[in-house]
């Protein structure tokens, strides 16, 4: 059932918040054994609140609706693991502000997801607690980081679920599960509660089965927060239908499977002509050093992330727990802000990114979207971990908007050999690409494989 | 895990990132994301009064409301 119609069901009464949520715990018993997508599930909490919900006569914007939240986002009481073994027994003592508005419109939070281990990742099969099975591509890897809300919106486990996306992690596996994901402009969510990777390119996202369900909730943890001090104080507007969309070729060359850009590309031509949108070319020239420029600012500001995991207040002493990549970035980091290398590394990948950044300014004041795929390749068979360096160089897509501090949603575009594939957008501003997202989704008939 | 050999594979990454990166000294950067309109307003935040208790649960040796913990182990 799509989220319009579900939403309305609830509100009206024609489906019970309690008899929902019962169908969907029963799903999550039967069929998460398998799949890994929730670490914890919060049956009685979720049941509680769905009771009080259907006794109610407030109906938020989120009446009802169930969602699963990553591991690495704080909901009081819950188990905020980050699918480490560092945190393992760690309770979350206060809820994140996304949270708070969750709860504020009716959403019910139905248990934590899995994830690549401290969001270290792009595959879901790094957490200390077993990978994520892809629902819809079950030999193949479902992405990361936000494996498991991915997996649990594909699935129906879940109505909605929140990610976090540093340089992909919620657009990635919504590329790789079929369904819908955005990583927000920088600052339009409130980072408070969630525990960082890169404090200044995390951002907490929407992940849905279609962009109703996307831009709803989007639209609940959207705002400003005195919590996080670089929230937005602008207020955000109704989605706004795009009127120019650009493809690029520094793009087409950095994807490695061409049949991924043929079929991005046939969708955006066909979709110009339907909703008669100008096509426009675009060449950048410094996007090819996204992930060269994003590495070294992950490493420094992920180091400095780290230092309060010392075993002292809470959980183990990360060094002493976490997995390889985790440790990569914690020790590549300590090496390169040493004040011997001053300058060298991160000022450095600071410059690229800030041509990165303005290149993207220049190109939203001709164009409203900018189309490319999600992911250069198709996600890789489970148990085939790349190499750090083609795991890193899998992000080329999807780094630039964080680098850039703009915004990208991911649409399902249709399969190449049964498996997903996302159509990824960029847009200067969050409603113009909701607008483009919704345009998209309605030409490509977005429902789940 | 070997950490030495780990430490080694990030810092060869790094490099080789330095190597391409190279090409962009000319250009201006900024540290950060100034945001001069966004000032936190002092008082806005409410204070939590069972915060403490919760964090103390999360502690691995705690005594007297206070965490206990060996010098120096960290």
């Amino acid at each position: 059932m799509v989220t319009q119609e579900l939403l309305e069901n609830l509100k009206t009464g024609k489906l019970s918040c309690v008899e929902h949520v019962r169908t969907q715990l029963a799903l999550i018993k039967k069929e998460n054994p398998r799949i890994n997508a929730f670490l914890y599930v919060a049956e009685k909490e979720a049941l509680v609140r769905a009771l009080e919900l259907d006794k109610g006569s407030r109906k938020g914007k989120l009446f009802g609706l169930t969602l699963g939240v990553k591991a690495n986002i704080n909901v009081q009481g819950m188990p905020i693991s980050c699918a480490s073994r560092t945190l393992d027994a760690y309770k979350g003592t206060y809820n994140a502000d996304v949270i708070e508005r969750i709860i504020a419109e009716g959403g019910i939070v139905l248990g934590m997801t899995n994830m690549d281990e401290f969001a270290c990742g792009i595959s879901g099969e790094t957490s200390a607690f077993g990978p994520t099975i892809n629902p819809v591509a079950p030999k193949r890897v479902p992405g990361g980081s936000s494996s498991g809300s991915a997996a649990a919106v594909a699935v129906g486990f879940c109505d909605l679920a929140l990610g976090s996306d540093t340089g992909g992690s919620i657009r990635n596996p919504a590329s790789h599960c079929g369904i819908v994901g955005m990583k927000p402009s920088y600052g339009r969510v409130s980072r408070y509660g969630l525990i960082d990777l890169s404090m200044s390119l995390d951002q907490i996202g929407p992940l849905a089965p279609d962009t109703f369900g996307c831009a709803l909730l989007f639209d609940v943890i959207a705002g400003r927060s005195e919590n996080d001090p670089m929230t937005l104080s602008e207020p955000v507007h109704v989605q706004q239908l795009p009127k120019t969309i650009a493809l690029s070729p520094a793009f087409e060359a950095l994807c490695t499977d061409k049949k991924i850009y043929r079929l991005i590309k046939e969708k955006v031509l066909a979709v110009a002509k339907e909703k008669h949108l100008k096509l426009v070319e675009l060449d950048f020239r410094y996007v090819t050093l996204a992930v060269q420029a994003y590495y070294p600012i992950v490493y420094t500001e992920f180091f400095s992330g780290t230092r309060k995991f010392d075993g002292r207040r809470y959980g183990r002493r990360i060094e002493e727990a976490c997995n390889e990549e985790v440790l990569r970035r914690i020790l590549g980091g300590r090496i390169i802000s040493c004040a011997e290398h001053e300058g060298r590394y991160y000022r450095k990948a600071l410059r690229a990114a800030r041509a990165i950044r303005d290149e993207f300014e220049k190109a939203f004041k001709i164009v409203d979207l900018l189309a490319m795929p999600t992911t250069p390749e198709l996600p890789h068979l489970l148990g085939k971990l790349p190499s750090p360096e083609a795991a890193y160089a899998y992000d080329a897509f999807t780094i630039p908007a964080n680098l850039a501090g703009i915004c990208a949603g991911v649409v399902p575009c249709g399969l190449i050999d049964k498996v997903p594939v996302g159509l990824q957008l960029y847009a200067g501003r969050d409603h113009t690409l909701l607008g483009g997202m919704g345009m998209f989704g309605q030409h490509l008939n977005n429902t789940m494989p | 895990m070997d950490k030495t050999k780990i430490e080694q594979q990030a810092k060869k990454i790094m490099d080789e990132f330095l190597l391409v990166l190279g090409k962009i000294d000319q250009l201006p950067y900024e540290l950060g994301t100034e945001r001069p309109s966004s000032m936190r307003k002092d008082g806005a935040t409410q204070t939590d009064n069972g915060f403490s208790s919760r964090m103390l649960e999360n502690a691995p040796k705690i005594k007297d409301n206070c965490i206990v913990a060996e010098k120096k182990k960290w």
